[in-house]
């Protein structure tokens, strides 16, 4: 006899409304964090193989600023995707002596600094097979 | 009634499924973050450290192999050539298989001919400095482009004592006779003095300014002599900085000994000019005709080499002159 004066219609789109209200809330953090998450997980991938090739530049570097070199070739190995994205590595691209990892979506960018004695020539390319080639003048990254 | 709870039932199972699946999603980069981390603790050397050991190791291995060939007399420098040659690929043989067994594939080998030049030595070790006739102050070897490996063994007692004098500029004052060995090109001129004071053997360098460096000593070992290497910058086997004068000359060098009679012990240099040019006033004996100190020899002055290296991450070529003991 509580329900005297009680529109059971109007409870249930009001029990509706807020079920539905704060699992709608539930699902968007949780979709947000994951976001968050992923995007933190490609930054530290793409800074992680950024130093690896970096390393790889300025091994071949130290390698073909010994006297008389001539030609080399350096093999680098990287991975062909980072979280499931592809993405891009623009080598010395502005002269800045730098790498830019980049992924399109979601839009992370990172940059490491190469430093090396020889020039490095300006190059883009995606990750995989890469090699590290000195023709008696400049380094180049190309991909294997 | 029965109805609306259905419907509050599946609103909340699909939200449990949405949920499921957004934590496989977060499991799945929590196994890229991991594998993130374990990347990153790999070594990244890309292998290049040993292609740089391996090139060390042709430049110093060559090196040695130049000074032994060069240490027979009475070769032609045909023999000369064609020893270093052999010499080389056995040493490119041994190391061959050394490296074989680290997965490397590696070379080397002569290129090109040899630059000849001629060893100008005296092995008499009471000997003093001065020529085949006996004159002391004489030319060493004139207008040489280059000289390497000068080296000399001299004795603590023979030399000039400047003690009593009150130093060596004092001497030199008084018109005392100190031994020196005099480098000039036409336009910068170096002298090495070489006397001793207070039981060390010592040595100081005037420039063409008449400014003379800071002292180098050395004490004499046990047999009473001091090692000296001019082209290394080395006394006693300590570095002498004032002797790293030789990027002061741009052109062709003339070697000379004054007071060639204030020392006594043993000497040896190579120079980039053939035998007949450096003992064209007989200063020498020519060691292919008769023995005597201080004597010429064939000598092979530089060998340009080319290295090559293999591995499975690094390919490399270089051609490497070899000169041991040159300065430049």
């Amino acid at each position: 006899m509580d329900q005297r004066g009680v529109s059971t219609t109007l409870g249930f789109v009001l029990s509706l409304a807020i079920t539905t209200v704060l699992i709608s809330g539930i699902l968007v953090s949780a979709g947000g964090f994951v976001e968050d998450e992923r995007e933190r997980v490609l930054r530290s991938e793409l800074t992680v193989v950024g130093n690896q090739l970096a390393a790889h530049i300025e091994g071949g570097d130290r390698l073909v600023s010994t006297p008389g070199s001539e030609h080399a070739v350096v093999r680098a190995s990287v991975p062909d995707r980072v979280a499931g994205n592809q993405y891009l590595i623009a080598v010395n691209e502005s002269g800045s002596d730098q790498l830019v990892l980049s992924t399109d979506n979601p839009e992370v960018t990172v940059t490491v600094t190469v430093v090396t004695e020889m020039p490095v020539a300006a190059s883009t390319l995606d990750g995989g097979e890469l090699r590290i080639s000195y023709d008696g003048t400049t380094l180049e990254v190309r991909d294997d | 009634m029965a109805d609306v709870d259905r419907d509050r039932g599946q609103l909340i199972l699909v939200t449990a499924l949405t949920l499921a699946v957004l934590f496989v999603a977060l499991a799945l980069l929590l196994n890229t973050a991991i594998y993130t981390e374990n990347v990153a603790t790999r070594s990244s050397d890309p292998g290049t450290r040993a292609a740089i050991d391996y090139h060390e190791a042709v430049v110093s291995g060559t090196g040695g192999l130049v000074e032994s060939t060069n240490d027979n007399h009475d070769q032609t420098y045909a023999t000369l050539h064609s020893n270093l040659s052999e010499g080389l690929g056995n040493w490119s043989g041994s190391v061959a298989v050394h490296e074989a067994y680290r997965g490397h594939v590696t070379n080397v080998s002569l290129d090109g001919t040899p630059t000849n030049g001629t060893r100008i030595a005296q092995t008499e070790a009471s000997g003093e400095f001065s020529n085949r006739t006996g004159i002391d102050d004489w030319t060493v070897v004139a207008n040489t482009p280059r000289v390497r490996a000068f080296r000399m063994n001299v004795s603590q007692s023979d030399l000039t004592d400047t003690g009593g004098a009150g130093g060596l500029v004092a001497a030199l004052g008084l018109g005392t006779d100190v031994f020196y060995v005099e480098f000039h090109d036409g336009s910068d001129t170096r002298r090495v003095y070489l006397y001793r004071e207070g039981g060390l053997v010592r040595l100081r360098v005037e420039d063409s300014g008449g400014t003379f460096s800071s002292e180098c000593t050395a004490a004499a070992g046990p047999d009473g002599y001091v090692e000296l290497d001019i082209t290394d910058a080395k006394m006693g086997g300590d570095e002498c900085d004032p002797l790293d004068f030789f990027d002061a000359f741009s052109g062709p060098v003339t070697v000379r000994y004054e007071d060639g009679d204030a020392v006594a012990g043993t000497y040896r240099l190579v120079v980039p000019q053939d035998q007949a040019t450096v003992n064209a006033s007989g200063d020498y004996y020519d060691a292919d005709v008769s023995s005597g100190s201080p004597f010429v020899t064939e000598a092979i002055y530089a060998a340009d080499v080319s290295l090559t290296y293999e591995s499975p991450d690094v390919a490399y070529n270089a051609t490497v002159r070899v000169a041991p003991g040159d300065p430049t």
